[in-house]
């Protein structure tokens, strides 16, 4: 029998359980008007027979032979206790959306309140693909709780509402993996039943060609929204769903396989619960404070053994097939020897001031036990939220980073990837994201820095022509940072946990140190048009042995260092990943295991 | 024989039958009378919204897309899908408001029956469609400005081309045509500035006048002609006249108005004795010039993007709630 046929069976069998775990009697407690009839409160209450079922069910749901993952492979995580675990924890919160809703059917918590969240979900879609990614999750994840009256209000929502299809790579894979797993659904049913008057069989044929192209795209010249602390988060349950539900075993094995690559970029650059590195949008509140990223809740759950950062989408993640292959744990905890990881990307789409649609992103990423500094050229490759450059420390207190930014903000800026007009964008943005047009701000990429890496040192220059919005660069101090410092007028010496930076401000007209009392970091702002400074990472180890002699090899490392734009050739070009640009196959190398994500070839080695 | 009027005929007739001229006059002011009323009313205003203020994706359903007024500005209607980030329309005039079109973020829409049922007729590949065009002598032809090249449709919208040459991949966010020939023209964006693009074979081969004074200086959105000046709505005056008839055309006025946000669109009602001007703001709604004022038309809060106003020989029924 065909294994993937085998699973599915065996996950008819699971949700049969856990249909009987969560009350049988709740299939017939559906309102049939929703206004007047809400079910009761129903709540069961867990036996302990029951959650030994769950447990059962989980465990053998997972057990690697009967994995779609077709390679030999040790997938060790995550285990059933911590799925249900995450599952308990999703359940217990009371906030309106799909994900606490099946997490409470499913766990029998509060069930009648769950009920009644669905209805007023169903009755008053909002948040265009927000909303129908979650939806779509659960009508799949939780097919087996739903009747033929609530399969008609799921029905309606996609006659009548109209989501906006966004404008960014995530919203693209958000809409258009709904679409496709509801057209499949749905299947015959003519342009009128549906919200933008497509039949079932062009949606779902235009969603497969988009998936298909994106994936695709991805693999061969690199994601547009790359690396990002935040909305990598959003990629994942729509892969995943995708993965456990499309019935073209082809497309389901492309969307695990692409899961896999996607944990797998984020492995490479992971240190202790933070992305490092450069990235394409990172949020207001991560940038200064990583470890408090959406994305850690995935680390943490495919390869920390944990359930100490639970975002709502793991509710989803905690129901799906899907395990974390054991070399993408390994690559994540692999920092014995430092390493240099490079990556080559693209730009957000460039709709004016450029004649090239996408340019070309490098970055590097040097990986030790205590730190990662990890940087992209500088220049504009994203609007609002890019994140040029950082140093990220494995200590565990909050803020653990250090970097610098030229606070740019402008209609050309916003011009280049919007199709509004530009002044009009700049007018209501400033308005909208009070951040992006502040002399203070801690995100953004700016046309006037450039940026070079060589393993652990990095030279950064800032040509800012005079009348810019704003003439200075800040660097960012965590509060914890002690500093040690000969010269604090030319040298900066911060350490922060086990690690330490030397930054060296090369040239600059004057410094200002500002200090807040009532927030957790410092701000060295350094003033002028023509800014350089260099910056050099070791452990606190150095400071034992001899800093002097440390900072002057470093200094010598720093003169060899050519200015010139950095190019890397691959996608992925480092001890662990290694891809080369446009071939489409992502080899994964750790410790003695291989695996091979062949995309052409469609099959994992 | 006399030739007098008779006597018994009311003073008015009799005037007019000593005055044969002014007769006439009053028999056309009469007609005209009769006739205003249905040619006002069968102006159909159709105003795109691309959102509301403070909009940011995912953040809660909006009310935008395609509203249509019947009775000049007085009540809007929505029509068409509602979540929609709707950038401007055109019709198949010959089709008196059948057949309707949007240009929008998620593509083109089309419409076969009045605005009653919706399809988007392109797929993944068209995004950030700023502007649509009917070619009105040849009505299947579509030709659409978006952010990532020129489109076109030979069977009014069934199948879509993005036909080689300079405009392939350029963003390009304003089409027209001229009435009476076969000129398309098309603004888009260079690495520094708008270039005009023109056509004059069906958008088979492209021409351009290189950049496009008009925006160099002053981030200008739209204009339409008053008697002997151009009213322009652009980002630095707001709205100001000039004077028709050199070039550069030189500031006139400076419009006084109450509304705080940009005008963005402009169209005009015809057939009034006075002008009466609709100006879409981006934030404020919709204004209206009329009686030497401006008020309030509607639509709050919306960022209007475009305004349409098309004249259908068969007047169509008024009777829609205010959408204020």
């Amino acid at each position: 029998m065909n294994m993937r046929i085998k699973e599915m069976m065996l996950w008819e069998v699971g949700n049969f359980f856990l249909m009987g775990c969560v009350r049988r009697d709740m299939m017939h407690h559906v309102p049939t008007d929703t206004s007047h009839h809400i079910p009761a409160n129903t709540s069961p209450r867990h036996t302990s027979n029951q959650r030994w079922i769950i447990i059962l069910f989980l465990t053998a749901l997972f057990t690697p032979h009967l994995s779609a993952q077709p390679v030999e492979e040790e997938f060790t995580g995550p285990s059933p206790e911590q799925r249900e675990k995450a599952l308990e924890h999703i359940a217990k919160d009371n906030r309106r959306n799909f994900h606490f809703v099946l997490a409470k059917l499913r766990m029998g918590k509060d069930t009648a309140l769950a009920w009644r969240q669905l209805d007023s979900l169903l009755t008053e879609p909002t948040q265009d693909m927000f909303w129908t990614y979650p939806a779509t999750a659960f009508y799949f994840y939780g097919g087996d709780l739903l009747s033929d009256e609530w399969r008609a209000k799921f029905r309606h929502v996609w006659k009548t509402w109209t989501p906006y299809r966004g404008d960014t790579e995530n919203h693209f894979l958000m809409y258009y993996e709904t679409l496709y797993l509801m057209a499949q659904e749905w299947p015959d049913l003519p342009g009128s039943e549906w919200f933008n008057g497509k039949s079932s069989e062009e949606n779902f044929r235009e969603a497969e060609e988009y998936l298909n192209h994106w994936i695709d795209e991805t693999v061969r010249y690199g994601q547009t929204e790359w690396d990002s602390p935040r909305y990598f988060y959003f990629y994942i349950a729509p892969l995943l769903t995708l993965y456990d539900f499309a019935e073209d075993t082809t497309m389901a094995k492309r969307c695990g396989m692409m899961v896999e690559y996607l944990i797998a970029d984020y492995a490479a650059e992971y240190l202790a619960g933070n992305y490092c590195g450069a990235h394409s949008r990172d949020g207001d509140g991560s940038v200064i404070n990583p470890r408090n990223a959406e994305a850690r809740s995935y680390s943490e759950f495919y390869w920390e053994n944990s359930s100490d950062f639970i975002l709502p989408d793991l509710a989803f993640a905690a129901m799906s097939k899907f395990r974390c292959p054991d070399i993408i744990r390994d690559i994540a905890h692999d920092r014995a020897t430092p390493y240099t990881h490079y990556e080559r990307k693209r730009s957000r789409a460039k709709m004016r001031y450029s004649e090239e649609r996408y340019t070309d992103v490098y970055k590097t990423t040097y990986m030790t036990k205590d730190y990662a500094l990890g940087s992209m050229q500088g220049g504009l490759q994203q609007p609002i939220q890019q994140h040029t450059w950082d140093i990220t420390f494995a200590s565990d207190k909050p803020n653990n980073t250090i970097y610098a930014l030229h606070p740019y903000a402008s209609a050309y800026e916003l011009g280049m990837f919007f199709p509004e007009e530009p002044e009009l964008m700049e007018e209501g943005i400033l308005n909208s994201k009070a951040s992006y047009g502040s002399e203070d701000k801690w995100i953004g990429g700016s046309p006037y820095e450039t940026i070079v890496q060589k393993e652990n040192i990095l030279v950064a220059t800032y040509t800012i022509p005079p009348g810019t919005r704003f003439g200075h660069v800040d660097f960012f101090f965590p509060a914890s940072t002690e500093f040690m410092a000969e010269n604090a007028e030319h040298w900066i010496v911060a350490i922060v946990g086990n690690g330490m930076a030397s930054i060296h401000l090369e040239q600059r007209d004057s410094i200002t140190w500002i200090e807040y009392p009532d927030k957790p970091y410092k701000r060295l702002r350094l003033w002028g048009n023509n800014i350089r400074y260099s910056v050099a990472v070791g452990n606190r180890e150095v400071m034992n042995e001899g800093f002097s002699p440390w900072l002057r090899k470093e200094e010598a490392k720093r003169a060899k260092i050519d200015t010139a734009s950095p190019t890397n050739p691959d996608l992925f070009n480092g001890p662990h990943l290694k891809s080369t640009y446009e071939s489409g196959v992502l080899e994964m190398t750790c410790g003695g295991k291989k695996r091979v994500l062949d995309f052409v070839e469609g099959r994992i080695r | 024989m006399n030739d007098r009027p008779p006597k018994d005929k009311n003073s008015t007739n009799s005037l007019l039958y000593r005055f044969a001229p002014l007769r006439l006059c009053v028999t056309l002011w009469g007609i005209l009378c009769t006739l205003l009323p249905t040619l006002t009313t069968a102006q159909t205003i159709y105003t795109v919204v691309l959102g509301n203020q403070n909009y940011v994706v995912g953040s809660s359903t909006l009310r935008s897309g395609l509203f249509v007024s019947y009775d000049s500005a007085k009540s809007w209607k929505h029509i068409g899908p509602e979540n929609l980030k709707a950038y401007s329309m055109d019709a198949v005039d010959s089709s008196e408001g059948r057949i309707l079109y949007i240009a929008a973020g998620n593509g083109v829409h089309r419409s076969t029956d009045y605005g009653k049922s919706w399809e988007v007729v392109t797929d993944w590949r068209m995004t950030e469609v700023m502007d649509v065009l009917v070619d009105q002598r040849s009505p299947n032809y579509i030709y659409t400005a978006t952010a990532f090249g020129f489109w076109m449709s030979r069977d009014g919208g069934d199948t879509w081309e993005n036909p080689e040459g300079p405009l392939k991949e350029r963003y390009c966010y304003e089409i027209s045509n001229g009435s009476s020939s076969n000129l398309i023209s098309v603004l888009c964006s260079s690495s520094t500035d708008s270039l005009m693009y023109y056509s004059t074979d069906t958008a088979k081969t492209w021409k351009s006048t290189g950049r496009w004074k008009a925006k160099e200086n002053q981030h200008y959105y739209d204009f339409i002609n008053v008697g002997n000046r151009v009213l322009i709505a652009s980002y630095e005056e707001r709205l100001s006249y000039y004077k028709k008839g050199s070039s550069p055309h030189f500031l006139d006025t400076v419009v006084a108005y109450p509304f705080s946000k940009p005008v963005h669109a402009l169209d005009i009602l015809r057939y009034y004795v006075n002008p009466r001007i609709l100006a879409g703001t981006f934030g404020d709604g919709l204004y209206i010039w009329s009686d030497n004022k401006w008020s309030f038309a509607g639509l709050s809060n919306s960022q209007v993007w475009d305004i349409v106003v098309k004249i259908y020989s068969v007047p169509v029924e008024v009777g829609h709630e205010h959408e204020n």
